[in-house]
């Protein structure tokens, strides 16, 4: 089982560059330059564009953020899950526990991981009613995330090598009202534990995050579509999306999941006493740090 | 011949009802014949082009609703829907709509195979591979939901995770390709799915000893009670690939762009017929899946695979209705040896029909399963309406030399019973108009539309072609002329009369006999139909379906929704009152621990403190202090009014949880001691309940992840209770947040809170098709159990579902409450059985039901109409015997025989009694004519006879053979239909002609 929540939420392919002397002068990593773009084969324009994005986002340290998660089914019944999560950005994998906050049955509940690129995820669960940390196994990357229209999948971050990218031409979005300009990408997975036989992402040429990405079964049938919204601009260097809308297009069920307090890079913030925050450390990403909770 | 043509015609059209000599209304009928006759045929061809229009249009946006569209479309005639079947004021039909709209709309389908050869039955290598090869290819189907099967399956275990780690695992029953399992790690799969004994009955004990240990306890291996009997046999030989095919949902922008803003017919039908289409699609891949798969017999069975089958079935029958068609044009030949008397009766039939299917169409409704025997009916009516004409025509035709005085004759002869029989008839079938089922309503309204248009067409197009045959002397024919008006006593109408004169006391008490049996048995009477014994012994469908059942539990569903009473408050309000009382509890707590600490004396002190949970993040200490060293400043106790708030929020708690059924270990542990009690029962041979098997429900994952957390031992698959929340937790705790800089209340752990977290762990780790939204919905207030059916008598399974009713009243009460009850707290849920299959039970039941009512309604309503138009209570009386007698006695045979009635032999009789009721009409016509012209009981009976009987001969022996033609078909429905309708129509014959004379022979001398 891979609880990456946090990853999931806070990043899905995303970033931008803005001219950023103030991040640089916070100690950010450089917005890196933007290549000249071979433009005469799809598959390699589609797989240098998607790098790119990467590649931008880069550099965060770690992050905090609180999600509202609302579940609609067909009939247009909802119901609502909160989580807090906390992410390590390390060089060998992620570091992440997600907090479970409501229903107040599921208070509590955590469950940490640590991704490990290339092998299998470590992970652990605390259930507060048994008040027991348990080892599961963290393969399953189909799952569904909490019963949502989510899947782990779909909340990790695409790392561009796990696909075979297209370039399918650029095109006009209408987002939140606006038009956009967009690469219209395909990425086909390669791995093998995928739910997916191909993903369109639209990424916005100028902000270099995607704003729309849709799904399609194994059957190659439209599934699912992801559409981000009300993006921020956090230390004026990475673009975050706080609202994640997926649609699910055969059984008409939707999941939204809405971020708010926002933190990346915890050492870029003061706490209530005014003096400034410390960076998480891996010694909070323990399974015994879970067990003291 | 001695009488003149005239005096002929005046004692012919002898006041009759309605039908006075030189009536002008058959005086205007033969004038303007020409035109009438093309004005009704005319209607009837552009009703049916319109109609057929409709249809074309309609298809084809239905088509456009399709993706991808069909390659080659064809019209859409047929009403695809299931539900219009069901009893709308059902509520099984509501819940069975809630479980679409709530959890998730889905129909199952099982494509089963044995292994007998491999010592490892379906663990055995080869079966594996092809599960796993056919699994992966089921999958890809567009509309495949989800794919069960023994290799692919959730399957949740307490196993090693990482090196020297044990921990909680959710994966596949098989991950990777099943060739890269060694033989021991398959075998040890199998006993894990099996359980020990079974496994040992497969590949013997000492084979599972070596993998268990020579000591283990094989109680301790039960195995995966979720998948034996449903995904594997218990033999471990036949397993099943469970596919879930969903009903695909148009969306309301979807079907206006294919059919616009307006809410017409049509638009209600597209959905079903995307659906059946979508779901057709997906059922003929499976096919083509399985079909690569040569080697092993392949059982595709399922509600899905039987309702395909049903049309399929149904056109290979069409082929009889075009037989019946021929088989009544030859003896209409036989009868008549004349071009005309075929050509005539047809022209009426086939124009009807147009004209019948035509009005549906274009009203906008299509065709049913019910409405399909429409044609059929027609083809009774319309030839009996003919006949009748046609018959006169040629009887009449030697005594006439002017064919105009000739055919109004005919009319003034026919129009009074004709009317009256299309009449009755009409009655009868808009009787079913009033019924709840959607496809009797449109037969009702079809077959009566059809019986007026066939009156029409009979009286305007039958003179008009009878005007166009060449009046010239007949050479042999049907009844000699001469023998119409002389009461000739060598006429075997005398013969006749003479016999039933003679014999009326024993013929009469014969009758009264027929009665009292018939009715006796009509009181034994058992409804029951059996979907298997449907279909001939040698169709695949019958055969897959029984081999399903006998293998690997049935192939339909039994849904139970158990739903709570309406939610108290928003979660968010639960959320903050539970942090609170939270609160409340710690300081209580607190201020509890110090007294006791400061009358005990320190040193349990600190466990105390511990124990009420004051732990923080950095506060482990804090809580210690407060406990170790004699505090200055005892922790504040609640004041009087938080005491109060404390008091008020845990009952508003209580009742909040107690509202959320599905989160809630008081509900969970009675449906699970109600599930538990089901499986036993099922297990029973020769119980009641023994055709149910594979409960399945949010209970199975519980049970299971409580087993696995506790390191999978067996006495833990169960639900957990609130001595399985270790004690410290019971106590709520303080989480900080380091980055809000806040506190965060953790409510007192219980045995709810234990299965809603249980759940949350399975659905992270289960494939997002596994999740429990299909079981159990987001709001925790619907809880679903579903279990699978075996096919059986209607009988059978209905008296299972009352059984579970039982037993849930008598010892589930709590679960099964009026909603009233369940909404003021002394119930915990409402229990709702549903489920197709469930709806099909019982739609048998209530088919038959509203059948039997419509048809006694139409009686009494036939009835009184002979009281009223022949002014005669005898002859009202009288007309029970052809009319009754008939089709009871076939019917109260069966009840004698106890042989089960089913919806067909109630629906063949309703056909029976318009045929029924026509010969007696037609007979009663002549006979109460004869006795007004001043004739004794048996002349009139005699000339009764010779007027009518030859007609009546004649469609009786049409209709008999027409509907014997139906014996020939492979759906056993239709066989009924066409041997109780031939020994029907041949007993209103026999009725008419021998039972009807004696009885009046004895009634009429009495009086006399």
């Amino acid at each position: 089982m891979n609880i990456q929540t946090s990853r999931a939420i806070l990043m899905t392919v995303v970033l931008l560059l803005s001219a950023a002397p103030s991040a640089l002068a916070q100690g950010l990593p450089p917005v890196p330059p933007e290549p000249k773009f071979d433009k005469s084969d799809p598959v390699g324009y589609g797989t240098s564009l998607a790098k790119y994005a990467e590649a931008r986002d880069a550099g965060w340290v770690d992050s905090y953020s609180k999600s509202k998660m609302t579940l609609t089914d067909a009939r247009g019944d909802s119901v609502t899950r909160e989580t807090r999560q906390l992410i390590l950005e390390g060089q060998d994998g992620d570091k992440s526990i997600a907090r479970f906050m409501s229903p107040a049955e599921i208070r509590g509940v955590a469950a940490l991981t640590h991704e490990h690129p290339g092998g299998t995820d470590d992970s652990w669960l605390y259930l507060p009613s048994s008040r027991r940390v348990r080892r599961i196994s963290g393969a399953n990357r189909t799952s569904s995330f909490q019963g949502t229209e989510f899947t782990y999948e779909d909340l990790s971050s695409i790392d561009p090598d796990d696909y075979t990218w297209k370039h399918l031409g650029d095109e006009k979005l209408t987002v939140d009202g606006k038009q956009v300009e967009v690469y219209k990408l395909e990425a086909k997975p390669t791995y093998k534990n995928t739910g997916y036989s191909k993903l369109e992402i639209y990424m916005s040429k100028k902000l270099w995050r995607p704003e729309r990405t849709v799904y399609y079964d194994k059957a190659g049938r439209k599934l699912k579509t992801l559409t981000q919204s009300r993006w921020q601009h956090i230390h004026k260097r990475y673009w975050r999306a706080t609202v994640l809308e997926m649609t699910n297009h055969q059984t008409h069920k939707k999941t939204v999941i809405a971020s708010s307090a926002l933190f990346l890079n915890m050492a870029l913030y003061k706490g209530k006493n005014g003096k400034p925050r410390k960076n998480l450390t891996a010694a909070q990403f323990t399974r015994q740090a879970l067990e003291s909770k | 011949m001695s009488q003149p043509p005239g005096s002929a015609r005046q004692a012919q059209a002898a006041p009759g009802p309605g039908a006075p000599p030189e009536s002008p209304f058959i005086d205007l009928l033969y004038r303007f014949r020409w035109p009438t006759a093309l004005l009704m045929l005319l209607f009837c061809a552009g009703v049916m082009a319109a109609g057929w229009g409709r249809i074309a249009d309609f298809s084809q946006r239905v088509d456009s609703l399709a993706d991808p569209p069909p390659e080659d479309p064809q019209p859409r005639m047929f009403d695809p829907r299931s539900d219009i079947w069901f009893d709308p004021n059902d509520q099984a039909l509501a819940a069975f709509y809630d479980i679409e709209e709530q959890f998730v709309g889905e129909d199952i389908a099982f494509a089963a195979f044995e292994e007998r050869e491999d010592p490892h039955g379906v663990f055995g290598v080869k079966s594996l591979e092809r599960i796993a090869r056919v699994t992966e290819k089921l999958e890809q189907i567009p509309f495949v939901r989800n794919v069960r099967s023994l290799t692919d399956n959730p399957w949740i275990r307490w196993g090693e995770v990482a090196p020297g780690e044990q921990g909680l695992i959710v994966s596949d029953l098989f991950e990777e390709p099943p060739a890269s399992y060694s033989e021991e790690q398959r075998i040890s799969r199998m006993i894990a799915i099996l359980g020990a004994e079974r496994a040992a009955a497969l590949i013997g004990e000492q084979t599972v000893r070596a993998m268990l240990g020579a000591d283990a306890d094989f109680a301790d291996h039960i195995g995966e009670p979720r998948l034996i009997r449903g995904i594997v046999s218990e033999d471990g030989r036949a397993t099943a690939i469970q596919i879930q095919i969903l009903r695909p949902r148009l969306t309301d922008a979807r079907l206006a762009e294919a059919f616009g803003e307006d809410a017409s017919d049509g638009k209600a039908i597209a959905p079903a017929i995307h659906t059946s289409t979508m779901q057709g699609g997906a059922l003929d891949a499976i096919d083509a899946i399985l079909a690569q798969e040569v080697g092993v017999e392949w059982h595709l069975a399922g509600v899905p695979v039987l309702e395909r089958h049903f049309p399929k079935i149904g056109q290979s029958d069409m082929r009889y209705v075009g037989l019946m068609f021929v088989a009544i044009a030859v003896i209409l030949l036989i009868v008549y040896r004349r071009v005309g008397g075929v050509v005539m009766p047809m022209m009426i039939v086939i124009a009807t029909i147009m004209g019948m299917n035509g009005t549906v169409w274009v009203k906008g409704d299509l065709m049913n399963n019910l409405t399909a025997i429409a044609p059929n009916i027609m083809t009774a009516v319309g030839v009996a309406d003919s006949v009748h004409l046609v018959t006169a025509y040629y009887l009449l035709r030697p005594k006439h030399d002017d064919k105009r005085q000739l055919i109004m004759e005919v009319l003034r002869l026919n129009a009074v019973p004709v009317f009256l029989t299309s009449i009755t008839t009409a009655i009868g079938f808009f009787s079913l108009t009033t019924s709840d089922i959607v496809p009797m309503r449109t037969l009702g309204y079809t077959a009566g539309i059809g019986t007026l248009l066939a009156y029409l067409l009979s009286m305007t197009v039958i003179p008009a072609m009878l005007s166009l045959i060449p009046l010239r002397k007949p050479a042999g024919m049907v009844a000699e002329p001469e023998s119409l008006d002389h009461d000739d006593l060598d006429h075997w109408s005398a013969k006749l009369v003479a016999f039933t004169s003679k014999n009326r006391v024993v013929l009469t008490a014969l009758t009264l006999m027929a009665f009292v049996t018939a009715g006796y048995g009509l009181t034994q009477m058992r409804f029951s139909s059996d979907m298997r014994i449907m279909f001939p012994e040698d169709d695949p469908v019958r055969r897959d379906l029984e081999w399903l059942g006998d293998n690997l539990g049935g192939a339909g569903d039994l849904e139970f929704v158990f739903r709570g009473p309406k939610p108290a408050g928003s979660p968010q309000e639960a959320d903050a009152r539970l942090s609170r009382i939270a609160q409340l509890q710690l300081k209580r707590n607190a201020a509890e621990a110090a007294k006791a600490a400061r009358e005990i004396g320190t040193g349990t002190g600190a466990e105390t403190a511990t124990e009420t949970g004051t732990e923080t993040e950095a506060g482990t200490e804090t809580a210690a202090e407060t406990g170790t060293e004699a505090a200055p400043e005892p922790p504040p106790e609640l004041t009087a009014a938080e005491a109060q708030e404390l008091a008020k929020l845990e009952s508003e708690e209580r009742e909040y949880r107690r509202r959320r059924i599905g989160a809630s270990a008081e509900f969970l542990g009675k449906v699970d001691a109600f599930q538990a009690r089901l499986e036993a029962e099922a297990q029973k041979p020769g119980g009641k309940l023994e055709k149910l098997t594979n409960f399945d429900s949010g209970l199975s994952v519980l049970r299971k992840m409580h087993q696995v957390q506790n390191e999978n031992r067996p006495a833990f698959y169960r639900v957990p209770v609130e001595d399985d929340v270790p004690i410290e937790a019971r106590q709520p705790t303080v989480l900080v947040d380091e980055v809000l800089e806040e506190e965060t209340f953790i409510p007192a752990q219980n045995a709810s809170s234990m299965a809603s977290q249980y759940y949350l762990q399975y659905e992270n780790g289960a494939k997002p098709s596994e999740n429990l939204a299909s079981m159990i919905t987001p709001d925790r207030r619907s809880f679903r159990v579903s279990a699978r059916v075996d096919q059986g008598p209607t009988h059978v399974l209905l008296e299972a579902f009352d059984e579970i009713r039982r037993i849930a009243d008598a010892h589930f009460p709590e679960i099964r409450g009026t909603p009233a009850a369940v909404e003021d707290g002394s119930a915990l849920s409402t229990m709702t059985m549903t489920g197709r299959f469930y709806l099909y039970m019982n739609m048998m039941t209530r088919f038959v039901g509203t059948l039997v009512e419509s048809l006694s309604l139409a009686l009494l309503a036939i009835t009184l109409l002979i009281v009223f138009v022949y002014r005669s209570l005898t002859l009202g009386a009288v007309s029970l015997i052809p009319n009754v007698l008939p089709i009871i006695t076939p019917l109260g045979l069966m009840g004698l025989l106890g042989v089960p009635l089913d919806g067909p032999a109630v629906l063949v009789a309703a056909v029976a009694l318009g045929v029924c009721v026509d010969d007696t009409i037609h007979f009663i016509t002549k006979y109460s004519s004869a006795r007004k012209e001043g004739l004794g009981v048996d002349a009139a009976l005699r000339k009764a006879f010779r007027l009518v009987g030859p007609a009546l001969t004649w469609t009786t022996i049409v209709l008999v053979l027409g509907f014997s033609v139906l014996m020939l078909s492979d759906f056993r429905p239709n066989i009924v239909i066409g041997i109780l309708g031939s020994i029907m129509i041949f007993l209103a014959w026999f009725a008419d002609f021998v039972l009807l004379p004696a009885v009046l022979s004895l009634i009429g001398r009495e009086s006399t």
